[in-house]
């Protein structure tokens, strides 16, 4: 059962990272967190779903359009909605990151609210055992699928010009302005990859979970769940704190009681926060006067 | 002419906060009962109820400027301390309302340590958010108080020995708490505890500096909008009499943001319209039905754009252009 | 703001002034009977709103014949959003705003208990369409019947189909935590009692998650006999793919939130559906000759791009019975003569439900009867009476 727990968690935890991951682009990027990131998820399986049913498209180009169409939204909604209101109070952003994803899941259930969609058929279905273990081609393809998107992350960040911009606008804002970054347009970049993030992560979730305009509120919640634990704006704390979290919901669930599962992310958050809100990875938060 | 101008400059636009403004309508709404019927009058009583979460949410979002997001919480901590007060232990309604007053206080001071630590901001929103599902959890599984995701039912509300079977006699016990809450609000907003939430807001290190406790006041600010949610939430039960878990989650916290930043932010006559518009808006809207969810985001977002102040302010301004027309006219 | 406040009162003025009708004869004129319809039209809930597209469409047909004694149906829709506050305002518009002589309608249970109070104490008849809860009709109200199968009785049938298996002992359940489930599993768990059977196991899913790996894994610890499966439609896909991919092979019973068919399609295959059954509260399969003439009525007058589930007909069988129902009493209708002549139905044909609508004085739940579905051996779909009796259909 040991071994069950620890895949089937790693396969849950990958998605509740990629979800974290995307954040955490964000909140580096313009250090705010994008409390409608879950709704960038549903929009993503969405516009899949009306490639695919609708237009016929093939899902390899749906899935790839549906990214650009995704990170083509992102951009427009830092530059539009985000940028203007950058310099004013947390809290103007916070609730426009909300009335954001409220707004696409008001979309979503305009058009499809009243039925549960069947999302286009995916991976084969198939599984395979190692042991008493078993993984499911579902389980790969999930994982592979974020483990994948976080080295292609990592390599940009790391080997592209792009990726030294971002370091520089990671470590001072100002001082990249200074010498001369286009730090609106890079931030636009970053929103633009955080929703197309989310379109992936939203074409490896849909099969699963099917497709409905409130999808990803469970997500959402876990993803903060997994940036706390593994440190606010950390890349690294944000993958190891979802898969911890995935692999943690399941032995709660397992070993304790399954009703404990939904408050597993809760209580991380509450105690992190209150205990060491600097999680794992994270730099210790200081209060800008 | 120019003195005039200029003191119309400076004039802050609280026009519409001015006590006389305030007291006028509650007066005005006594002679409501008079023109409508059993479903519009419960449609007036629900909105004052959300009246008073705009006005306590407002008190801790817009004035302190925190980003505690755990108003559906007090709102939940209220109706289910009242519902358990009126069915378990039979207690008195005006009893029951207050003690859910209490606890959603208590449940505020509570929720002010964090802040008190230093979590803030986006922090400090999470973590709220996550108390207020963690709330919802309680619901479900303390059942031997909740009756657990059956939801509880609140018993006819008897007051001094009367019944209050109708909506109507719910109305007059509403607007009486309302008003007084209200006012007790604007009050406090307006006292040297008002003006230092907001020198908190605005900088609190500079506000510590100056002298003022601002431990203390922030958790006061906190405790108030508890009292102010909480006892919401303990109308909410009278007035629907049925109380369960589903009815405190993130789609009615959105709601209350909704209240806040439409009606305005930091400003109390904007917590009343925000409350009146967003509890109206389904009603009116009921011939395009999904079409409200839509509406209400993008409200939201255009206002955070370009009318950050809210919708009152607009009424501010037809206010202030109506004084000047008048003051032209008698120059 | 203002002008839209003073046109809301307006609109409350308007309301009070309506016709000073007796109210026995209240939504009732020379050619309208107003029917009040509530049930969740946007929300969350959305999707079990079929329900009351299927009551408009039979109202639809109805009126296409020429109504009912001359008077056609005027169905006024109220969205509850599943929300108690709204479904009491929608309530409330109906009676004293809408003026409707009766209401048909209730989809989502806790929102059907919140409105019973208000609609017991306005003596407007309702019928309920499509909420199970049976607290919602009991105890008795005078003015209040249930059209649909109750929780009561579908716990019943849950506990007798897994009983029906031989050898059956050791019974394990998989639900949410909302009010639905328990509105399933409580009756249920007392049904098992009294044969003497306490449930070996109990874990819960939350709606939403998308893994059951850890409540399959406790299920398979426990040496299960029979799992019911207390869960709409999403999680029941995602317990049955779980189940099958972790060898959980024993027969699993689901309750009345999922559509069978599309479950399957779901899924994408037969495997993980073979001893999966379901509660049925229909008289035949969908495509079978027992449901052909209700999808004949139903199914033209659906809104454009509706798509047809079970639910669709969740909430007409309830509509043919008032039908039926005014067409008895004649031209001189009240509320009170409505009452009683529901109150003499017997052995009524909904023509969609299973079973027949009994009713009674002393009785109004009229829906008793539930059936069971699933594959059979052969991999044909087949509606069961118990665990090997078929049903004669």
């Amino acid at each position: 059962m040991l071994g069950q727990l620890v895949v089937s968690g790693v396969a849950q935890g990958a998605l509740y990272a990629l979800a974290a991951l995307a954040m955490t682009v964000v909140y580096r990027a313009t250090t705010v967190v994008n409390f409608g990131q879950g709704d960038f998820v549903m929009a993503g399986a969405f516009v899949v779903y009306v490639l695919v049913v609708l237009a016929g498209t093939p899902f390899i180009a749906a899935g790839a359009l549906s990214i650009a169409l995704l990170c083509a939204f992102g951009w427009a909604v830092y530059r539009g909605l985000i940028r203007p209101i950058l310099a004013g109070p947390h809290l103007a952003l916070a609730m426009m990151a909300v009335a954001i994803g409220y707004a696409l899941r008001g979309v979503a259930r305009l058009l499809w609210g009243r039925e549960v969609l069947p999302f286009p058929k995916v991976v084969p279905q198939g599984s395979f055992i190692v042991g008493s273990t078993v993984v499911s081609a579902s389980d790969l393809v999930v994982t592979g699928g974020v483990v994948v998107t976080v080295l292609a992350l990592s390599l940009v960040f790391y080997a592209t010009p792009l990726g030294k911009t971002a370091q520089a606008v990671f470590q001072s804002e100002r001082g990249a302005a200074l010498v001369g970054i286009d730090v609106a347009a890079f931030q636009g970049t970053m929103w633009a990859v955080a929703a197309g993030m989310g379109a992936i992560a939203g074409i490896l979730i849909a099969p699963i979970t099917l497709l409905y305009p409130d999808l990803a509120a469970a997500t959402l919640i876990r993803g903060f769940a997994a940036m706390t634990l593994g440190g606010f704006g950390s890349f690294l704390g944000a993958a190891v704190g979802g898969v911890l979290l995935g692999v943690g919901e399941l032995f709660v669930g397992a070993y304790l009681s399954s009703r404990l599962i939904e408050i597993t992310s809760y209580l991380i958050i509450i105690l992190v926060l209150l205990i060491r809100p600097s999680g794992l990875f994270g730099k210790k938060i200081t209060v800008r006067v | 002419m120019r003195i005039e101008e200029r003191r119309r400059h400076d004039a802050p636009a609280r026009a519409v906060t001015r006590p006389s403004a305030l007291w006028l309508l509650p007066l005005a709404l006594l002679a409501v009962p008079l023109v409508t019927n059993d479903y519009t009058q419960y449609i007036v009583n629900l909105t004052l109820v959300y009246v008073l979460v705009g006005v306590g949410f407002n008190v801790v979002v817009g004035n302190l400027g925190q980003l505690a997001f755990a108003n559906a919480a007090f709102y939940g901590i209220g109706a289910y301390t009242a519902a358990i007060l009126l069915y378990h232990y039979k207690m008195p309604l005006l009893l029951a309302i207050a003690g859910a007053g209490v606890v959603g206080g208590l449940a505020g001071a509570l929720v002010a340590l964090p802040a008190l630590r230093g979590i803030r901001s986006f922090y400090l929103a999470i973590l709220t958010l996550a108390f207020g599902e963690l709330m919802r959890w309680v619901y479900i599984n303390a059942d031997a108080w909740t009756l657990g995701s059956m939801g509880m039912h609140v018993p006819r509300p008897v007051l001094f020995g009367y019944v209050l079977a109708s909506e109507k006699q719910k109305f007059y016990l509403f607007l009486v708490i309302v008003t007084l809450l209200v006012a007790a609000t604007a009050n406090l907003l307006r006292s040297k505890v008002g003006r230092a939430f907001t020198a908190i807001r605005d900088n609190e290190l500079a506000a510590a500096a100056m002298g003022i406790p601002t431990a203390r006041y922030t958790i006061l600010a906190f405790a108030w909008s508890g009292l102010v949610v909480g006892t919401a939430g303990a109308l909410y039960a009278v007035l629907v009499r049925q109380v369960s878990p589903e009815a405190f989650g993130l789609l009615e916290l959105i709601l209350h943001f909704g209240i806040v930043v439409i009606g305005g932010l930091a400003n109390l006559a904007g917590s009343v319209l925000g409350a009146v518009v967003l509890t109206l808006a389904p009603e009116l809207l009921r011939d395009l039905p999904g079409y409200e969810e839509l509406l209400i985001a993008c409200l939201m977002i255009a206002i955070l754009l370009v009318l950050p102040g809210g919708l009152i302010t607009v009424l501010d301004r037809l206010r202030l252009t109506l004084l000047f027309r008048e003051r032209y006219h008698r120059a | 703001m203002l002008w839209k406040i003073s046109s809301f009162v307006a609109v409350a003025l308007v309301g009070i002034a309506g016709p000073a009708f007796a109210e026995e004869r209240t939504g009732v004129t020379d050619t309208a009977i107003k029917v009040g319809v509530p049930g969740p039209l946007t929300g969350p809930n959305a999707s079990f709103g079929a329900a009351i597209h299927g009551i408009q469409a039979y109202y639809q047909w109805v009126n296409e014949k020429g109504g009912v004694h001359g008077r056609k149906i005027e169905v006024i829709v109220g969205d509850t959003a599943c929300n108690e506050a709204r479904g009491i305002a929608v309530a409330k518009k109906l009676i004293s705003q809408d003026q409707v002589f009766l209401i048909n309608g209730g989809v989502c249970s806790g929102v059907a208990l919140a409105m019973r109070p208000i609609i017991e104490e306005s003596g407007v008849p309702w019928v309920i369409s499509t909420a199970v809860n049976q607290k919602i009709s009991a105890p008795l109200a005078k003015n209040i019947f249930h059209a649909s199968q109750t929780s009561e009785a579908a716990g019943h049938a849950l506990a007798n189909f897994v009983l029906s298996k031989p050898g059956a002992q050791r019974i394990g359940i998989i639900a949410h935590t909302n009010e639905w489930s328990k509105g399933y599993r409580d009756p249920m768990v007392a049904a098992l009692k009294e044969r003497g059977v306490t449930p070996a196991a109990e874990v819960t899913i939350e709606r939403g998650q998308s893994d059951a790996t850890a409540q399959v894994l406790r299920l398979k610890e426990s040496s299960l006999d029979f799992v019911v499966a207390i869960l709409y439609e999403p999680e029941i896909v995602v317990f049955l793919r779980d189940a099958h991919k972790l060898g959980l092979k024993v027969p699993k019973l689901g309750a009345l939130g999922a559509d069978f068919l599309n479950t399957e399609k779901r899924l994408g295959s037969r495997e993980p559906m073979e001893q999966f059954f379901q509660l049925f509260q229909f008289k035949d399969l969908m495509d079978g000759p027992g449901m052909k003439e209700a999808r004949e009525i139903i199914e033209p007058r659906l809104p454009a791009g509706e798509k047809v589930t079970d639910f669709t007909f969740y909430g007409p069988g309830s509509a043919a019975a008032i039908v039926h129902v005014l067409n008895k009493i004649g031209r001189d209708l009240t509320r009170e003569k409505f009452i009683a002549e529901v109150e003499n139905l017997k052995d009524f044909d909904t023509g969609m439900l299973a079973g027949k609508l009994n009713y009674s004085p002393d009785n109004h739940q009229g829906a008793k009867d539930l059936y069971t579905i699933g594959y059979d051996q052969s991999g044909k779909l087949v509606v069961y009476r118990s665990w090997d009796k078929r049903a004669e259909m």
